[in-house]
């Protein structure tokens, strides 16, 4: 019985968080070698590692996109940063939170990092209304009075286009879009720097959604904000984040800033990603260029490159490129400018975009 | 004994009668209505839908969540709770056979033979307790007579046509053993193993990756392109049934607001809930999203005139009065299916209506 419990033991937020100086230019996030594994402890031999050895940096007011495949790590990376998911390797700094004297690691890391989830249906608990689930983070973190926080809530439920009346309402009684404000308005209770957003939208109708995307633009040119945006929908990106770095089973195998890597991306997966994303009006005529085959083998990663069994780079190259490929896990090197990195041995420069829509439905 | 593919064996089969001529409407239903039975009362959830499909034909019906998509495709196959709602359609035809258009049984007794469904959530549509070849068969076992080793031998056959890498072992196991995309490659398998006239696709690609879900398109149109098979697309991503539907319906609160060939209701459409839509489609050139305003309206509430009047950018007194849904000028050479429901429309169609409908839709919203 015994073991049973410390099996199903909640593991403590990492403890390997280290802060930057509070400083306007310091990024609102690193992580350095970061890597999650679930399955690790005393009783079992078998771990998975959904998130290797990942280094990236998000500086203020440079919003971050995280992309990839379902089974990619992204959401694991995006929970290991708010202390969700066990970190077993390297490390996550992020920026001090202001007023942050004496108080613990754990509580100075969520005044500084918040996390809006996918579903909005689950991330609410049922029996609180509202008013109260967005006061919470601040009766947890002993920010102002009981009166003062009656105002805060009613300013912040305005403040993503809620009535502040909304506030004596039960989850039940509002609609996703509306649910997913709420969500955000609890997240932003604390003034976080960075807002870790796990697929907000992608629960909700595209005109739901279009409306909750316009939200998140206002929030970050209104306040300090700066996003860790978590998503499969490539699309979206654009409208969201200045930087964007694709996963492939659990490694970084692009980084770059958004109008390059989804204009003109580099790495093969990525311009496989892009190529499989549907465009309003492009006709389906052929089959993509660089349409991926078969699916991401999270249980059993190749050696080397991981993503090469789905590589149609691979199938290009000659037989002793393709050696480096089955020996040598492609290390990050910069292709182009200075913070466009991927990781392939042998893409060299950016490759054309897709073909530009037929039919263009708006104007540019 | 012939070892060749499936298809030699089908074509002794009773089920395989010659595919109707391309244009025959495979299915054609009208006036399709659904209300449903709730505690608050009873609730229109679709109001008046006239649908038909052509064999080697895709029909892409688009709207949002409560818009009654589904709920209209559900109605005509018959699979909705008999006691939760009522179905009313006006007439009901099959491969050119009429059947019953009281609603009570509705498309389902084709359902296994010339109909296949495909389901948006694999995981809940198959049985968790039953193995994937056993449920890939099933249809056979049950409609024709067939031994236990020619079953087996069509659900391989079945299994290899959806790019199953391996078949015998996929065959061999139960559903959680499988990735998402390996769900949907049996619900394919399990729709098409009957050889239907008429795939039913509900957001088969929703709960996918974009690369899976590129995959899993790719098989329903190859499937399309070798059997002539006619396929009803139920989506919410205009961007996505726009890359190959041939027409789009789109929905809005239980009715058809705009329904043209697919090129037409992207390029140049005519019904403001279509253009907001499209405007509020994420796509990599656009930088700027335009929500549509306010929500969908409540079914057991609808605004007494246009149901899209009260988010409409355009609204006029005019909209106090429901709209019919009305056939529109077609581009000369082009089949007139073209039919939009909004006064904004219809008040120009007997002078300049070729004017509001060539104006592509710009930025200005």
């Amino acid at each position: 019985m015994n073991g049973v419990r410390s099996k199903l033991r909640v593991r403590q937020p990492s403890t390997r968080v280290g802060f930057h100086p509070a400083s306007p230019t310091a990024p609102v996030l690193e992580t350095v070698d970061a890597s999650v594994e679930y399955g690790a402890s005393a009783l079992s031999r078998h771990t998975f590692r959904a998130v290797d050895e990942v280094s990236l940096s998000i500086r203020p007011g440079r919003s971050l996109g995280l992309v990839g495949e379902s089974g990619c790590g992204k959401t694991s990376l995006g929970r290991a940063v708010v202390g969700l998911a066990p970190l077993t390797h390297g490390s996550i700094s992020v920026a001090e939170p202001a007023s942050a004297d004496r108080i613990p690691a754990a509580r100075r890391l969520a005044r500084s990092v918040q996390m809006v989830f996918q579903d909005p249906y689950s991330s609410l608990d049922p029996r609180q209304r509202i008013s109260d689930a967005v006061a919470e983070p601040m009766v947890v973190h002993g920010i102002g009075a009981a009166s003062e926080r009656l105002d805060r809530v009613a300013e912040l439920l305005e403040r993503v286009g809620l009535d502040a009346r909304v506030g004596a309402a039960y989850p039940h009684e509002l609609s996703g879009g509306q649910r997913q404000r709420v969500c955000i308005a609890r997240a932003l209770a604390v003034a976080p720097r960075l807002l870790v957003c796990d697929e907000p939208t992608s629960a909700l109708d595209v005109s739901i959604q279009a409306q909750v995307v316009q939200l998140l633009r206002e929030l970050e040119s209104e306040s300090d904000l700066t996003y860790l945006f978590i998503t499969h929908d490539l699309a979206l990106l654009p409208q969201l984040v200045s930087d964007v770095a694709v996963m492939y089973l659990g490694r970084l195998v692009e980084v770059g800033p958004a109008s390059i890597v989804l204009r003109r991306p580099s790495h093969p997966y990525t311009v496989s990603l892009l190529d499989s994303l549907p465009e309003l009006g492009r006709r389906r005529s052929t089959k993509p260029r660089h349409q991926l085959a078969g699916e991401a083998a999270a249980a059993s990663p190749a050696t080397g490159c991981r993503f090469r069994p789905r590589c149609w780079l691979y199938d290009e190259v000659d037989e002793a490129a393709r050696l480096l490929c089955d020996s040598t896990v492609p290390p990050a090197r910069s292709v182009g400018s200075a913070d466009h990195s991927i990781a392939c041995h042998h893409q060299t420069g950016a490759t054309t975009a897709p073909e530009p829509v037929e039919i263009s439905p708006r104007s540019p | 004994m012939t070892s060749s593919g499936s298809f030699a064996a089908l074509d002794g089969s009773p089920t395989s009668s010659m595919a109707p001529p391309r244009h025959a409407p495979v299915v054609d239903v009208s006036g399709l209505h659904v209300t449903f039975s709730t505690p608050s009362g009873p609730t229109p959830a679709v109001r008046g839908v006239d649908l038909s499909v052509a064999a080697g034909e895709t029909l892409a019906i688009v709207g949002e969540s409560g818009s009654g998509k589904s709920t209209a495709v559900l109605g005509m196959l018959g699979l909705l709770h008999p006691r939760r709602s009522q179905v009313r359609m006006d007439a009901l035809s099959f491969e050119g056979r009429e059947l019953p258009a009281d609603g009570s049984t509705g498309l389902s007794p084709m359902l296994g033979r010339r109909i296949g469904v495909i389901f948006q959530d694999p995981q809940s549509s198959l049985n968790p307790t039953m193995r994937v070849g056993a449920q890939i068969g099933e249809a056979l076992a049950v409609h024709d007579q067939l031994s236990r080793a020619e079953i087996r031998r069509r659900v391989l056959d079945a299994l290899d046509e959806v790019a199953v890498p391996d078949p015998v072992r996929c065959a061999a196991a139960y559903p959680h053993q499988l990735s998402g995309g390996m769900r949907q490659r049996v619900m394919i398998a399990m729709a098409t193993i009957v050889e239907p006239s008429l795939i039913v696709a509900d957001e088969p690609t929703t709960a996918l990756d974009v690369t899976i879900q590129s995959q899993i398109v790719d098989l329903l149109l190859e499937r399309q392109r070798t059997h002539g098979t006619a396929i009803v697309f139920i989506t919410h991503d205009l961007s996505l049934v726009s890359g190959f539907a041939d027409r789009t319906m789109v929905m809005y609160a239980g009715q058809v607001v705009e329904h043209d060939t697919t090129e037409r209701v992207v390029s140049a459409p005519s019904h403001p809930y279509t253009r907001a839509l499209i405007d509020a489609v994420p796509t990599l050139d656009s930088l700027t999203l335009e929500p549509i305003a306010g929500t969908p309206p409540n079914p057991r509430a609808l605004p007494p005139g246009c149901a899209f009047a009260p988010r409409c950018p355009d609204v006029a007194d005019r909209c106090a009065t429901p709209p019919e849904l009305v056939p529109v000028a077609a581009p000369v050479g082009r089949t007139p299916v073209a039919a939009v429901r909004c006064w904004a429309v219809d008040s120009v169609a007997g002078g300049g209506h070729g004017a509001a409908i060539e104006h592509p839709v710009g930025g200005e919203t």
